[in-house]
């Protein structure tokens, strides 16, 4: 943000980066760019109506044309390295295994793209072109999901998130749930590993047998979920006696500015998601 | 014991508005954190365990034995939500299947069906498994199909590919796929859930867990 938030001298960026637990595959990435610089409603907006544009049209070349559209804008603002790790990761796996499996197998499948000759076991191995376009097609569309919301989610912090959405009248419960849903998985996958070592040291065997194996989920899930409720308790005691249940306007911490620029942007989204069903509809 | 049942009763005669809202309680609120994080948990411990299961639904079963369809519904998809934060979004869209599960154990468990007295009431377990099974195969195949052109990446696309290539449509061999994998995941979390929510001391329950389980 433009603005630069100080809590006893020190950077309030700072602060909130050291008061997380980093350890989730997707961090936010600090910094200032354009994207960060979005309402982050904004942000949610176009990429949900990309999406929605993609699955729209039956056509891999939109995917494409987004697609890159969507690279370009990640990699000049400079947030392209988590990115391309979760591409990696879930990415790579999908498109040996969509342009594999589609591309000879696709039910519709009927004109040869390319046969591979005197393959051992098979006679050939025919590649269609029919498959290969559809896994295209479904390749192209994910890739502008993972892009768009990737992209949001790396240049906006959950906080700004939920002040933004709040704003926009989502209940303050519900924004409490997801924050506090992202904190705590660091915190239980970290008490997860206790669990299991305590239960470990007395003679839980995690090399028996299938069955005893799952059977001792329920004896490292039980005193997590019970220890949790406990700390829980505190942390609703915590909240009430700051207020969590009070009705009437609330002051943040932070100030998520919502920008002329940003409403236009939403209703150019809005309209431009409106005249693509209206074209499908009526072609 | 009969009184609990009575109050169920209550419960089935009121508006769905009055029901949500008293579902959802401070202890329903700060429970839903807690069976998302068991929900993505699950998933890294059957890992540790070397366990061939999903087992990423535990926490919105377990929410929807304690707490209702209506509060399981809001976890269920809060985990996916988070879940693109924090794995990949491509999850996001299952969200849907979270959801669907959630009301349908959420209702069987208004039904009783979490009530065990006897050793033959296990059998209602099996039958709360087949309906989650039901449940979930109905919801995420068109998910699979639609978003993902029937291949998630996952090694259950080798058998969809299997499938495919005996001549079977791509919806057939999602369907199918699908009833391959989940029985086995789905029994093991509803039973998982079920002795989970059984050792939850009684103070911590929500009251809608204190009347759905014995």
């Amino acid at each position: 943000m433009s603005e630069k938030h100080t809590i006893y001298g020190t950077n309030l960026d700072d602060v909130l980066e050291e008061a997380e637990q980093p350890g989730n595959v997707i961090d936010y990435q600090p910094g200032d760019t354009f994207l960060h610089r979005l309402n982050p409603v904004t942000k949610l907006v176009i990429s949900l109506g990309l999406i929605t544009i993609a699955f729209l049209i039956p056509d891999f070349r939109v995917g494409l044309v987004l697609s890159v559209l969507l690279a370009m804008v990640v990699v000049v603002t400079g947030v392209y390295r988590p990115i391309a790790k979760v591409l990696a990761v879930i990415g790579i796996p999908l498109t040996v295994a969509l342009v594999v499996i589609q591309g000879l197998f696709y039910p519709e499948n009927q004109t040869p793209w390319y046969i591979f000759e005197s393959v051992p076991v098979f006679e050939q191995i025919i590649v269609y072109e029919e498959g290969l376009l559809f896994a295209l097609l479904i390749l192209f569309r994910i890739l502008v999901l993972m892009l768009a919301l990737l992209g949001t989610i790396v240049t906006t912090h959950p906080k700004r998130l939920t002040i933004a959405l709040m704003e926009k009248r989502m209940p303050s419960k519900l924004a409490y749930v997801f924050l506090a849903a992202l904190q705590f998985i660091p915190q239980m996958r970290q008490r997860a590993n206790a669990i299991l070592d305590a239960q470990q040291a007395r003679g839980l065997d995690t090399s028996a047998n299938l069955w005893r194996r799952a059977t001792s989920l329920v004896a490292l899930l039980a005193p997590l979920l019970i220890s949790m409720l406990i700390s829980t308790e505190t942390r609703a005691l915590a909240l009430e006696s700051r207020g969590f249940a009070r009705e009437g306007e609330r002051t943040y911490l932070f100030d998520v500015p919502d920008t002329t620029f940003d409403r236009a942007l939403r209703w150019l989204m809005f309209a431009c998601v409106i005249a693509v069903a209206v074209w499908r509809v009526i072609l | 014991m009969a009184t609990r049942e009575q109050e169920f009763e209550d419960r089935k005669q009121s508006s769905f508005i009055k029901r949500a809202q008293s579902d959802f309680t401070t202890v329903a609120w700060v429970l839903i954190p807690v069976a998302v994080g068991i929900n993505v948990i699950g998933g890294t411990l059957t890992n540790v365990l070397r366990i061939p299961l999903y087992l990423d639904m535990i926490g919105t079963i377990l929410l929807a034995v304690l707490a209702g369809p209506y509060v399981a519904v809001v976890g269920g998809l809060l985990t996916n939500v988070v879940l693109s934060f924090t794995a990949s979004p491509t999850l996001l869209p299952f969200g849907l299947v979270q959801a669907a599960v959630a009301l349908a154990v959420g209702y069987l468990a208004v039904r009783g069906w979490f009530r065990i007295r006897e050793g033959k009431g296990y059998l209602k377990l099996v039958g709360v498994a087949v309906v989650v099974v039901l449940v979930s195969v109905i919801v995420s195949s068109p998910i699979v199909v639609l978003v993902f052109g029937g291949v998630t990446g996952g090694p259950t696309s080798v058998v969809t590919g299997v499938f495919l290539a005996t001549g079977q449509e791509l919806i057939t061999s999602v369907v199918a796929t699908q009833f391959l994998v989940e029985p086995v995941d789905k029994i093991a979390s509803v039973f998982i859930a079920y002795f989970i929510a059984k050792s939850v001391p009684e103070r911590y329950r929500p009251s809608f867990g204190q009347k759905s389980i014995s």
